[in-house]
């Protein structure tokens, strides 16, 4: 223990102070006067930390008190959380007060049934303003720890065999204080009585008795010794020895009036017997805690904000920009149909001028025809003529006969007019391409045989036939 | 099972006061959280549909810029004149073409003729809801023998093929036969394909 605490006693209405500094008693007093209601406590406390020269903040607490009381209760097979939650519940059942209890509890050695604890109750609201006068002195009240947990310690300094059970009494400043347990520190029971030794011994002899009969009930244990400790013990020993028929001897232990404050420094921190529940104890820690959270996440929830509020400018403008370009698309995608639309309907004139006239069929028969009557010899004539369009050219048959002559070879003037006729159809303006030519009673290559070609006249005169082709353009 | 929350309701007060701050911070940063995240994840859509847009608005200019480069005003209108010429060379139904016949007789000039009708084969037209109807036509030409004559068979035939291919509709002639003596004409064959435009059906 290296702490720095101020050690306080309440025994009902006495009241006493240690101040430890770093592990060392530093001062002790001892109220003169007693405190009478929780109300003056203040003012109490403050007389403790200028009279012992306290100068730290931390506090503690043994109380002894006519509201406090004790509850044997059996527990199911549980420990921890669990137990508290279980002890929690019965709590409100068991408080011999309507007011909100404060409550600890100590382990008990197992009844006759099932595993048990000692319940303490004290109300609540005498907690709270024992707080809150500790808080306006200035200190930290960190745990009331009830008187019979402090005793229960001072079994393990009575002189008793292993198994022995023994019933501890203190007078506790009007109340008197029972534990019954055992060397190695486990106890049975705790009671506070209502009357002291010093006022009606007689009624404390009854109230132990009744306290000894009840463990024999609950838990089969027998009580073999009974020890006082406290003031005016002495006096007490032969009266309670012949009332409750046992051994009645006086504690080893010396009592002071600082005997609380000092054993209340050697409780373990993790003990149950601590009337300021951990909640209670951690609220200022969780407050803090709680504040620094509400601060971080109101920081959280306003940067939040002026994140979504930038992005929602950011947003809105974007949109903005996003309905000015639509409508700007919508006129560029009007126009461009519109131009589209032009072209298409460019492209369909163009395409309709092209297939209607720039593709038209030329009159080339009708131009051929004409040309034929400069083209054709005079020493010729026809009698077929033929010109048919096929895909991209003009097929051309010209058939005929020579005109009556008195030369005596017709058949050189044949060829010679005919040869003229294809040279003048070759090299004219629609530069004929011979394909055959035939020349009956004369010379001339025989050509292909063409179809739809004129059977040639019965008379046997000199007779031709030519075959060709031109380009349609 | 035991009920989880059963414990919670024998909290103390202040406990149970303190959780539901908690849970109400909680829910508060979540919320922060939640509102910032979604905040931010705002600005990237936003940011690919503008990314869109522009890359539409450039196809757009793209596009406008090249039919506008293309166009030739000049050649637009004169396509424009042309077109309307060539609308005036098609005939515009069955009762045209019986006229074009009737005119056609009309200028035989001494001259039989005989109008064999022949197939009709559609193409198609460029122009949205119409087609080509070409119809084939065969004319037999005979010279009638009687009378005196100013001009040739040959010269009137020459005339007819002349007059037929120069009126203002179009008519192709496609062949053209023709058979006889010396210095005369006895027969002649034209094969002519007229055209017209129709509405398709």
């Amino acid at each position: 223990m290296n702490e720095t605490i101020l050690s306080l006693s309440l025994m009902n209405e006495r009241f006493s102070a240690t101040a430890v500094h770093r592990g060392s008693p530093v001062g002790n007093w001892e109220r003169p006067e007693p405190v009478t209601d929780f109300a003056d406590f203040t003012p109490a406390l403050r007389d403790a930390i200028k009279q012992t020269n306290y100068a730290g903040t931390p506090a503690t607490v043994v109380i002894a008190h006519q509201r406090l009381a004790q509850q044997l209760v059996e527990t199911p097979p549980v420990k921890g959380q669990n137990l508290k939650w279980f002890v929690q519940r019965r709590v409100a059942q068991l408080k011999p007060f309507p007011a909100d209890a404060a409550w600890s509890y100590q382990p008990t050695v197992r009844t006759r049934n099932a595993q048990a604890v000692l319940l303490h109750l004290f109300p609540k609201p005498f907690i709270d303003q024992l707080v809150q006068a500790a808080g306006e002195a200035e200190l930290k009240l960190a745990r009331v720890i009830p008187a019979s947990a402090v005793l229960q310690r001072q079994l393990a300094a009575l002189p008793l065999q292993g198994d022995e059970v023994a019933l501890l009494a203190a007078e506790t400043g009007g109340t008197t204080t029972v534990v019954i347990g055992r060397k190695d520190g486990q106890i049975y029971l705790g009671r506070t009585l209502s009357n002291s030794w010093i006022a009606h011994a007689d009624r404390v002899g009854v109230d132990i008795n009744r306290t000894i009969l009840y463990v024999k009930q609950q838990f089969g244990a027998t009580v073999s010794t009974v020890w006082l400790f406290g003031a005016a013990a002495q006096n007490q020993l032969r009266p309670l020895q012949v009332s409750l028929k046992l051994p009645v001897k006086l504690s080893p232990v010396e009592p002071s009036p600082y005997y609380w404050n000092q054993e209340a420094l050697k409780i373990p921190a993790d003990d149950t017997s601590n009337l300021i529940s951990s909640e209670e104890l951690e609220a200022p820690r969780r407050r803090v805690l709680m504040r620094a959270t509400s601060v971080f996440v109101g920081l959280m929830a306003l940067v939040a904000l002026v994140s979504a509020l930038g992005v929602q400018m950011l947003v809105l403008d974007r949109a903005r920009q996003f309905r000015a370009q639509q409508s700007k698309i919508q006129e560029m995608q009007e126009r461009r149909s519109r131009l589209q639309t032009r072209e298409n309907d460019f492209l369909q004139q163009k395409e309709f001028v092209k297939v209607v006239s720039d593709d038209k069929v030329e009159p080339v028969p009708g131009w051929f025809l004409g040309y034929l009557g400069n083209a054709l010899p005079t020493e010729l004539w026809l009698d077929h003529f033929q010109l048919k369009r096929e895909d991209k050219l003009w097929r051309i048959q010209l058939g005929g006969m020579l005109q009556p002559t008195t030369n005596a070879a017709p058949a050189k003037v044949l060829a010679a007019a005919v040869e003229t006729l294809t040279n003048n159809l070759a090299q004219g303006p629609f530069h004929v391409r011979i394909l055959s030519e035939t020349n009956q009673n004369g010379a001339g290559a025989q050509a292909r045989p063409s179809a739809g070609r004129p059977a040639p006249p019965a008379s046997g005169e000199p007779q031709f036939f030519l075959e060709g082709v031109m380009s349609a353009k | 099972m035991q009920n989880p929350f059963k414990n919670l309701r024998t909290l103390p007060p202040e406990v149970a006061r303190d959780l539901k701050v908690r849970l109400m911070l909680l829910a508060v940063l979540g919320a922060s959280v939640a509102l910032a995240w979604w905040s931010i994840n705002r600005l990237p859509t936003w940011q690919k549909k503008l990314d869109l847009q522009n890359s539409q608005v450039s196809e757009l200019e793209s596009d406008i810029l090249k039919l506008d480069l293309r166009w030739n005003a000049q050649e637009a209108e004169q396509i424009a004149g042309r077109f309307t010429n060539s609308y005036e060379q098609l005939l515009a139904g069955r009762d045209e073409f019986a006229g074009w016949q009737a005119d056609l007789k009309k200028q035989a000039d001494q001259f039989t003729l005989s109008l064999i009708p022949g197939v009709i084969k559609t193409q198609d037209c460029p122009l949205p809801g119409k087609r080509f109807a070409v119809i084939s036509t065969t004319v037999e030409v005979r010279p009638i023998t009687a009378g005196v004559r100013t001009n040739s068979p040959y010269l009137r035939l020459l005339t007819l093929t002349q007059n037929l291919t120069s009126r203002k509709k179009r008519v192709d002639l496609v062949e053209l036969t023709a058979g006889g003596g010396s210095n005369s004409v006895s027969q002649a064959t034209l094969a002519l394909d007229l055209w017209s435009l129709e509405n398709l059906q």
